[in-house]
């Protein structure tokens, strides 16, 4: 379990930037990309969402046919996130996704801007870890991470080289493919280069 | 006389931003800092009694 300084101050922290009302880092929605990666190695419709923020990539998960659940620890967000989306095969759930008590066996784990953002090889390494736990046998993870190779100058964003996503990966792990294609930012005018990558639990 | 031949320079990445890249602080995050910094190599566990490092050290419980 990643160290935290105070989780309710964590939670405080984002909620307190969501209700700031300013999401630079607001999702525009599923990629084509992402997309096309579930669309080829999905072999189930249990879908998590880690870090799913306002929801705004649960409508078009679902409407592929996924039953969907969105974690984020901001219950501001979450609330948000409920209200505005409301429909068959989505739920979502205000809880941290590294101690959330869930039954495993998810089809798909699904982040966007969540593993870029952490902090420390030792913090990533538990997330792939808790994201092996959740995900069944075979069960595809799907992340979207900003690349470092070409970083925007007036707009920051989370950016990682390849070999730092792969290489702790590999360990839980088989990769099927990485892509590097625009983040699919909500502000369209900050859109950054990001990895796609979709991988199999072994 | 021995020739050498002589290497251009080429552009290669700074090993800063390769250590910013591996420790996830190339970004900026909203809330990252409130994360703990992580513990020194080799200080994993120093948090624990010693008579736990002891067990830990020689496999007893």
């Amino acid at each position: 379990m990643p160290k935290v300084l105070d989780r309710e101050a964590h939670a405080a922290e984002w909620n307190y930037l969501y209700n700031r009302g300013a999401f630079p880092w607001r999702s525009g929605g599923i990629t084509e990309t992402t997309r096309r990666l579930l669309a080829t190695y999905a072999q189930g419709p249990r879908l998590l969402e880690a870090g799913c923020g306002l929801g705004d990539d649960s409508a078009q998960l679902a409407e592929m046919g996924f039953d969907y659940l969105g974690v984020d620890i901001a219950a501001t967000a979450v609330g948000s996130a409920a209200a505005t989306h409301s429909g068959r095969g989505l739920r979502f759930l205000a809880a941290d996704f590294f101690t959330f008590r869930s039954p495993p066996g998810f089809d798909v784990l699904y982040d966007k801007g969540f593993f870029h953002g952490l902090r420390g090889v030792r913090r990533r390494n538990v997330f792939l870890r808790r994201a092996a736990a959740l995900l069944r046998p075979k069960g595809l993870w799907i992340t979207v991470c900003g690349s470092a190779d070409r970083m925007l100058d007036d707009f920051m964003h989370g950016a990682i080289f390849l070999r730092d996503l792969v290489s702790p990966a590999e360990v839980y792990f088989e990769l099927l493919e990485i892509v590097k294609v625009p983040y699919g930012l909500a502000q369209t005018i900050h859109d950054f280069e990001a990895w796609h990558m979709a991988c199999r639990r072994r | 006389m021995k020739k050498y031949t002589r290497v251009e320079p080429v552009p290669r990445l700074s090993p800063d931003r390769l250590r910013r890249s591996r420790e996830g602080t190339l970004g900026r995050f909203p809330s990252g800092d409130l994360y703990e910094p992580e513990p020194e190599k080799g200080q994993a566990g120093n948090h624990l009694p010693e008579s736990a490092k002891l067990g830990l050290l020689t496999g007893k419980r």
